[in-house]
């Protein structure tokens, strides 16, 4: 078990300190991409893609890695979700690089992240007639 | 030695190494798909569903289950089905019966472990930096674009719960989708990507001209 957290902690330490390296964690950057100003983060997450699939690949057997199946959610989840990302800067790992870079008004965006995701299952499973789905680890 | 090094943001192509790199590496180590929203909803909701699940499997009486599901084979496969893989289970010491059993859920902890550790790196990141700094704003840009001051918090806000409530609609956010997903051109998450990236690259637009 403490194995386990100490793994975990060396991978969210690494992915936010990258993360913000990378610059994922400035809105200006963000807002660059967005408006096709800059390409650079375009470009390091289509590559990071691209790598991934190479590593995919090349490194692990693809027939053992699941593979969800189409979730009717994909696209007015994505609207919601990509609406959200231009006005705050952050998807839900830089929410938390912004905090941790000092910037205190992504408390703000975390309050309502947290609210968004708190709410979800309930107004889910009382509207929506198929089953929730989700990335977790 | 180059300026990324302790200076200027990282090049595209360090970044993209670091990120294939990262995902691979997660499924390699751990044989778990990278994915923060996941990690969220996992240490947020009161109860999750496979918990749940689990919890109603514990729960039954483990002889009315054996029946409920012999029933239910019967019904599915007639008894011949029954009767051969009975022979089969005789025929077959017990213990390589068992196949690798799916990876079992982490706990919640381990979950607010790993987003407050992305917070913990976040902060490092930035000191390494050296652009570590104590800031009421997201900057001159995005005070510009949302009008500043309280208004661009309550911004924040909001545009939070439609993170929230989106990426656990669509089940997967930049990096369930975006790069566990779509590197494997899962359908889903191609799907989910482009809308979400379509979306964000209109709205930042809206707002450029809104602000104007």
């Amino acid at each position: 078990m403490i194995g386990l957290h100490l793994r975990f902690a060396i991978y969210g330490l690494v992915f936010g300190f990258a993360l913000s390296r990378i610059g994922f964690g400035d809105f200006a950057e963000v807002h660059k991409m967005f408006v096709f100003e800059d390409l650079r983060l375009f470009l390091t997450f289509a590559g990071g893609v691209a790598v991934s699939m190479i590593g995919f690949i090349t490194l692990a057997k693809l027939s053992q890695i699941p593979r969800r199946r189409f979730n009717p959610g994909s696209v007015v989840g994505g609207v919601l979700f990509g609406a959200g990302w231009a006005v705050t800067g952050a998807c839900p790992s830089i929410v938390l690089v912004q905090l941790g870079q000092g910037h205190v008004s992504a408390l703000a965006t975390l309050a309502g992240v947290i609210i968004g995701v708190a709410l979800y299952r309930p107004l889910h499973q009382r509207y929506l007639p198929w089953e929730l789905d989700s990335c977790s680890m | 030695m180059p300026s990324w090094v302790f200076h200027d943001y990282w090049p595209w192509w360090l970044g993209a190494i670091f990120f294939g790199g990262f995902v691979v590496g997660i499924w390699l180590l751990e044989r778990r798909l990278l994915g923060v929203s996941g990690s969220y909803a996992a240490a947020i909701e009161l109860t999750r569903q496979e918990d749940e699940a689990a919890r109603r499997l514990d729960e039954a009486d483990p002889q009315a289950l054996d029946e409920a599901l012999l029933r239910a084979t019967l019904e599915a496969f007639g008894p011949e089905a029954v009767a051969e893989f009975e022979k089969e289970m005789a025929a077959t010491p017990s213990d390589t019966a068992a196949v690798a059993a799916p990876r079992k859920l982490l706990p919640r902890s381990v979950h607010v472990t790993f987003l407050v550790m992305l917070a913990v790196g976040g902060a490092i990141g930035a000191l390494a930096q050296g652009t570590w700094q104590l800031r009421f704003d997201l900057g001159v840009v995005h005070e510009a674009l949302t009008g500043g001051g309280v208004t661009s918090l309550l911004v924040l806000g909001f545009g939070g719960v439609l993170v929230g409530l989106g990426t656990r609609m669509a089940g997967g956010c930049t990096s369930g989708h975006g790069l566990s997903g779509c590197s494997r051109l899962v359908p889903t998450s191609l799907v989910s990507t482009g809308t979400f990236f379509g979306t964000a690259i209109a709205t930042s637009f809206l707002l450029e001209v809104l602000a104007r």
